[in-house]
């Protein structure tokens, strides 16, 4: 066994690899292996967050920088100061993310912010208007703006990047317009609206209004796009218009919502910053599109739309500001600070494409990371080894049956009648119907994978299905989840709550529901990725009916398998495909709770465990060991450099070509083998099952269910009676 | 002679040095001067900056500039943190009338002395210096009714070129314009526009007003570095001997060259090495004015000058290089 | 230096010399199943070394050279020798010249054997011309049944000499090549396949130049066509997972240590035979079936070259075909014969398909 294959499996190992083979440099190998888990970078990768991470680092970066040039950068009363500042660039800043997130652009930002702050002034200033009946107005003419866009863009499908150009020159036009006959009337008018006076200056608590309003915006924003259905709209369209639409979201509605949002964000920011400076010029407001998109790209938020978030905006707007307020304070050169933000804004749309672009390929490369494994030397298997193992041909002529009409039986069951069940890639239960299983129908349609099967005392068919959990299909045809999550280990990066890969399941006596999860870092159309890794992925858990709870009870096995409750009812047995052994796990008696080890070192990978009719087990070996594979898990390093520079179709895998099943006996002795020699039929064996002394075949790549008559075995024996006895 | 006029100037100038180099240089140490412009890069704002900077060298004391390049928000975001930095004298040039009143006034109650410069705010500090802009405009527009009204046998028709439309400069200059030509209705105003300080605004204004009026006869311009367009429109146009443009300025050595090329008719100049040197004074009062800001309010007055082809060879014009060369 | 910090960077990223691209088998290469759909001609264990002599082609299987006799229930053995026949040529009066695995090298004829002083001991090809014989050594390390060997060492210590028939002492045309495993005289020049390298390469006095480069298998031998052509038989395909090996120095070194031979990740003659040989990803098995296109360690393929040794037609057997690892082919009375030494057959192709 090697070593670190789960706490579970300590007791009673031996380690049976001759110590002479292995060198100090493998030893050291193995440490390594042990103590550096490399899985977690490529875990932390595939994480949503690490987007941040690089604008994280700029914020920084630029913190850093300017704060060791500006000797009191960082003062009370200087942060004060850029807060103000701050919250009104920022609403720009989200709005300026919305539209983004939702694929379009918003140039017009720049002119909307002049338009804004001039009717604000002229409400106050002129019309004497109270500072609510101003704001209103403000949001009126920004939101009009938006609204403008927003029809152009998402109704009549302009281009967003010149459409939102244009509105920038004719709204400019308009300011411009007003600028010329109310500007001076403005600057010699006077508010007598002490709220506006208020706004102007105003702190809660010493924090400026305006950081207070962009900050609950901020809040607001990220649970509205993180949590709620209008902002996975948002994110859909921006993802992919196509398939928002095939979706039945309104693609057109989405995009002009973003436009009108960013509209109105523009209009409370102008009302703040006319609030403040009551001055308005013709250069309010222009560049703002500039420093605006430098500030939403900088925080992460992508060009390209889908992707964004308002932490993103945050730090992006905090970013631009201390570059810009860093850049006046250190007295540079007129022209320095748009040079220097345009020299950022280059930087981040680099790295915004550059990582959008490599980022999936560094996953796929990082995300393998192979662990080490040392396994003895197998029992040859080869026809003339003399050993239990020894190749033959007894499946040669195993009886075919729904050939073609499932595909990928990876289990198979009967029930009380004889019916035979079979899972389907499809997301099929198959039901052939006795006695001679040619009649067959589609018994329930679940989904997933449907993989291990057993019944339960009140004849309800549970299934494990891959990619979806643990599901009842009752005989009435009615399918019921029982459950697809289960505590989270403390320590995992990757959320492992959800079942990715239950694999195979059986009941102990007092109805609770033991199953197996073969991987949690891989989905059911990567499985045979796991053993290239040949890390302990999995984990065997425990579903309790009568609390409704379901545990976890062991982690770290190497891709658990079958499972199958022994004639006794006082333990489990277990296989690990990729340690090539078989486990028990006590759930009675004085050892309850405790797991053995059965038997080491098998010459192939195991897969389902099923009762036999004389008291013993049959266990399918899904594929068999080779030598180089042996080699490989125990130079991690080589794998992991195959994983990344060979192409998947060429990886090398165990042995999944063939494979055979053996009877065991509850010692853990071999007892038999049977071989599908030339593979005709069933070239790989995922699963076996006797009934009424047939064995019955399944694989998990095949189309067919082999029928294999068991010389001498009870003829009256069935799987069901067995473990609920016969119905009363 | 016109260097002879300079060296006056600087005799003035270093004389006010002496006086102050008098006192102990001790009581300047740790003290700083701050100075928030329009813009740098134009020769007033640049003059200015050169003659306190060469105080605050020759005395000890701490002098820096922040440049808002034309944007009065980012303006206003530099004197929020000066405040926060406390220097001891804030010297403001205001955009506009309205946009720092409130900067202004929390800068003077957090004990800093402010100082304008040239354009006023509606909010009064402390010290201000600069030129009379009503004057100035009345000058102007007494100008144009000599040239172009009844009597001149010209068309009468004029245009205006302002600056930043809620500029002091602007809007006090229109004041005077406005009380001259309200008694000349001979005056005939056909383009009254902003150009935003802006020359290649300006000289598009310009092209466009002379097409539309061939006979234009003045132009009366806000700013002379603005103006270089508005001038340069004229000439394109091949009306330079037609067209008298009056502006106003600093009267550095650009204004003297374009009234010797005949760009400009004239300029009313409020000197700058003068108004640099009232500035250093009143630095120098305010710094020495103990803690609390004087209450009184001073206001120096830069008198005007008028520089023609006439005048020229007699005052001179300053450039930036002889402050700098005089300052360091 | 700089070219050893590449040489490590490379090795560490993957990249230039550290990347294992392999060639698409396209063009005149492109997949077919022309050699899995002919027809039988002998059943025999690993055949190899076609040649024909007059109008008669012999091969060998084992120690023993054989006669071909078409439509007979068997061949008729012309001679053994003691040890594996690795290659064999015949010259225009009947004598025949074989190269051993014990490293001699035998000139037979019906008057009697001599051996001939042949400077390596790892005779892989032949070919006469004029009063002497040309052989190729594929290796100066090993012996040619150990050729697995020498690629996983990625030996490069082949050589290709000129013995004279009259028992002179041998000339050397060529050294440090990478398992010269087929021989053409053409004219004044000789055309050698050098396997590991994946190429052909010409001989003109000590000028080596390549003259077909980057194929898609590892060529063998080489035998003129009815034409002024020449047929080139590509024993085993290149894989990718086999040329990452190659970068993987640590690997290759305990995988021949502890591993037996035929379990290698190598390139073989054949392959499927015991579960213990290595599987790869595209390999596995669906609905029992094997996709022809999966990644294999054997493969059949037959390359037509014209004279200027551009590939224009080919003949495959592909991944889980029955006539894998082509050792020989030549072109007798308008048809082809290929030796597959992993389908224990010597097949034909005739008519069309043969020109194809």
């Amino acid at each position: 066994m090697p070593e670190g294959a789960g706490p579970g499996l300590r007791s009673g190992q031996a380690e049976p690899a001759s110590p002479a083979r292995v060198g100090l440099a493998e030893r050291l190998t193995e440490q390594r292996y042990r103590l550096f888990p490399d899985h977690v970078v490529g875990e932390i990768l595939a994480k949503g967050w690490v987007d941040n991470a690089t604008p994280f680092a700029f914020l920084l970066i630029v913190l850093a920088l300017f704060g060791s040039l500006i000797p009191d950068f960082f003062s009370g009363a200087s942060l004060v100061a850029s807060a103000r500042q701050l919250g009104e660039f920022g609403c720009v800043v989200i709005g300026q993310t919305i539209v983004l997130v939702g694929g379009g652009i918003d140039l017009s930002v720049g002119s909307s912010f002049a338009l804004g702050n001039i009717v604000a002034l002229m409400c106050i200033n002129l019309a004497g208007l109270p500072a609510w009946a101003a704001f209103g107005c403000t949001l009126a003419a920004s939101g009009a703006v938006g609204l403008l866009n927003g029809v152009l863009v998402g109704y009549l499908r302009l281009r967003a990047f010149l459409t939102t150009l244009v509105t920038l020159i004719i709204v400019r036009a308009v300011v411009d317009v007003l600028l010329l006959h109310e500007a001076v009337p403005i600057s010699m008018g006077n508010s007598n609206s002490a709220v506006w006076d208020w706004l102007g200056d105003a702190t809660v608590a010493g924090v400026p209004f305006s950081l207070i309003v962009w900050l609950v915006l901020i809040v607001g924003g990220h649970i509205i796009l993180s949590r709620t259905r209008p902002g996975w709209h948002v994110m859909a369209v921006g993802g992919s218009r196509r398939s928002a639409h095939n979706a039945g979201i309104s693609v057109r509605r989405t995009v002009c919502a973003t436009y009108v949002i960013a509209g109105l964000l523009t209009g409370l920011s102008a009302f703040l910053f006319a609030a403040r400076l009551g001055s308005t010029g013709s250069e309010t407001g222009s560049g703002l599109e500039l420093s605006v998109l430098t500030a939403a790209i900088l925080g992460g938020n992508s060009l390209g739309g889908g992707r964004g978030s308002m932490a993103k905006a945050l730090m992006g707007s905090i970013t631009v500001l201390a570059i810009t307020n860093g850049v006046v304070r250190l007295g540079l050169h007129a022209g320095a600070g748009p040079l220097v933000l345009g020299l950022f804004l280059l930087l981040a749309i680099v790295v915004d494409v550059r990582w959008l672009k490599n980022r999936h390929k560094i996953l796929s490369k990082v995300y393998i990371s192979p662990a080490y494994q040392r396994l003895a030397p197998p029992a040859s298997a080869a026809a003339d080894a003399g050993t239990p193992y020894a190749m033959n041909d007894k499946l040669a002529d195993v009886e075919v049956l729904g050939l073609d009409r499932v595909d990928g039986p990876e289990d198979v069951i009967f029930d009380r009648n004889d019916h035979m069940y079979t899972g389907s890639r499809h997301g099929d239960i198959h039901r052939f119907l006795a006695p001679d299983y040619t009649r067959h129908e589609v018994f329930a349609h679940i989904g997933g994978f449907p993989l291990g099967m057993a019944f339960d005392r009140d004849d309800n068919l549970l299934v494990c299905v891959g990619g979806m959990g643990l599901y009842r299909v009752r005989p009435d045809r009615v399918v019921e989840k029982v459950t697809d999550e289960t505590n989270r280990s403390r320590l995992s990066i990757n959320d492992d709550t959800r079942l990715r890969l239950a694999d195979d399941l059986d009941i102990a006596p007092d109805g609770k529901i033991y199953f197996s999860e073969a991987t949690t870092r891989y989905e059911m159309n990567t499985w045979p990725v796991d053993a290239l890794e040949a890390r302990g992925n999995g984990r065997l858990i425990c579903y309790d009916p009568a609390r409704g709870s379901t545990r976890t009870i062991l982690r770290g096995l190497r891709f658990p398998n079958g499972i199958c409750l022994a004639h006794d009812g006082q333990s489990f047995l277990f296989a690990q495909t990729w340690a090539c052994s078989i486990s028990r796990y006590w759930i009675a008696g004085p050892k309850a709770g405790t797991t053995e080890l059965v038997i080491a070192n098998l010459p192939g990978h195991p897969d389902n465990i099923n009762r036999a009719s004389d008291g013993t087990y049959w266990l399918a070996l899904v594929g068999m060991r080779s030598p180089v594979v042996d080699l490989s898990l125990r130079m991690p390093g080589f794998r992991r450099r195959m994983a990344r520079r060979v192409a998947a179709d060429e990886w090398l895998y165990p042995n999944i070509n063939i494979g055979c099943v053996v009877k065991i006996d509850d010692g853990g002795q071999v007892l038999d083998a049977l071989w599908d020699r030339h593979g005709r039929n069933h070239p790989m064996i995922t699963s076996m099952r006797e009934h009424r002394g047939y064995l019955y075949l399944g694989g998990i790549l095949n189309n067919r269910v082999g029928r294999y008559r068991i010389p001498g075995a009870d003829p009256d024996w069935t799987g069901i009676g067995s473990y609920w006895g016969a119905r009363a | 002679m016109r260097l002879r006029h300079f060296l006056t100037a600087l005799a003035a100038f270093g004389l006010t040095l002496a006086a102050a180099s008098a006192q102990t240089a001790d009581q300047y140490k740790g003290k700083t001067v701050a100075f928030v412009p329009v813009a740098l890069g134009y020769d007033l704002e640049d003059g200015w900056s050169a003659i306190l900077k060469h105080q605050a060298d020759k005395l000890g004391y701490t002098y820096e500039v922040r440049n808002p390049n034309l944007n009065s928000d980012v303006g206003a975001q530099a004197i929020s943190q000066l405040i926060t930095e406390k220097p001891t004298v804030l010297v403001i040039q205001n955009p506009d009338v309205q946009v720092y009143s409130r900067l202004i006034k929390k800068a003077e109650k957090a004990g800093i002395h402010v100082i304008q410069i040239n354009m006023k705010s509606v909010a009064p500090s402390d010290y201000f210096v600069g030129a009379d802009y009503v004057q100035l405009g009345q000058q102007a527009a007494d100008m144009m009714v000599q040239k172009c009204g009844a009597g001149s046998g010209k068309s009468g028709k004029i245009a205006i070129v302002q600056g930043v439309l809620t500029a002091a400069a602007s809007v006090l200059q229109m004041q005077g314009i406005d009380a001259v030509l309200s008694k000349h209705p001979d005056i005939k105003v056909v383009s009254n526009q902003a150009a935003d300080w802006d020359s290649s605004k300006a000289r598009a204004i310009m092209q466009t007003v002379v097409q539309q009026n061939p006979d234009l006869c003045g132009v009366v311009g806000f700013w002379d570095s603005m103006d270089v367009g508005t001038g340069s429109a004229i000439r394109e146009a091949g009306k330079a001997a037609q067209v008298f443009l009056v502006t106003s300025g600093g009267g550095s050595d650009t204004a003297c060259t374009n009234i010797d090329n005949g760009t400009f008719g004239a300029e009313l100049s409020y000197d700058v090495p003068r108004q640099g040197s009232d500035m250093n004074k009143d630095i120098l009062a305010a710094m020495t004015a103990g803690p609390a800001p004087d209450a009184d309010k001073v206001t120096q007055i830069t008198p005007l000058k008028v520089l023609s082809k006439e005048t020229i060879g007699t005052t001179g014009c300053w450039t930036l290089k002889q402050l700098q060369a005089a300052a360091g | 230096m700089l070219s050893a910090l590449r040489a490590r960077r490379d090795a560490f990223l993957g990249r230039g010399q550290a990347s294992v691209t392999i060639p698409a088998m396209d063009g005149a290469l492109r997949p077919n199943q022309h050699l899995d759909r002919a027809r039988i001609v002998r059943v025999a264990t690993a055949p190899d070394c076609l040649v024909v002599r007059g109008d008669e082609v012999l091969y060998a299987s084992g120690d023993t050279v054989y006669r071909l006799r078409a439509g007979a229930p068997a061949d008729e053995a012309v001679a053994a020798f003691g040890a594996t026949v690795t290659c064999l040529a015949a010259d225009a009066d009947g004598a025949l010249a074989v190269g051993l695995d014990d490293g001699q090298l035998v000139v037979h004829r019906a008057s009697g054997s001599q051996v001939l002083h042949a400077g390596g001991r790892c005779p892989t090809a032949l070919a006469f011309d004029g009063g002497s014989v040309i052989v190729a050594h594929g290796s100066a390390a090993h012996p040619p049944s150990r050729w697995r060997y020498d690629l996983m060492q990625r030996g490069a210590s082949g050589a290709v000499w000129r013995a004279p028939l009259d028992g002179g002492a041998p000339s050397l045309l060529a050294e440090g090549l990478g398992w010269p495993a087929g021989l053409l005289v053409r004219g004044g020049a000789v055309i050698v396949s050098e396997s590991w390298r994946h190429r052909l390469v010409r001989l003109d006095g000590r000028a080596v130049t390549a003259v077909l480069d980057d194929l898609p298998g590892y060529p063998g031998r080489l035998a003129p066509d009815a034409a002024d052509g020449a047929l080139l038989a590509l024993f085993a395909p290149r894989s990718q997972l086999v040329e990452f090996v190659l970068r993987e120095p640590a690997y290759r070194r305990r995988m021949m240590a502890e591993i037996d031979e035929a379990y290698w990740i190598a390139p073989a003659l054949a392959s499927g035979r015991s579960f213990l040989e290595p599987l790869q990803g595209g390999g596995v098995k669906h609905m029992a079936t094997l996709n022809p296109w999966a990644p294999t360690r054997s493969y059949g393929l037959v390359a037509r070259l014209d004279a200027s040794c551009k590939p224009v037609a080919s003949w495959h057997s592909r991944a889980g075909g029955a006539f894998h690892g082509v050792t020989s082919a030549i072109e007798h009375s308008g048809v082809l014969l290929a030796s597959s030494a992993g389908g224990d057959a010597i097949v034909a192709v005739d008519g069309r398909e043969a020109a194809a």
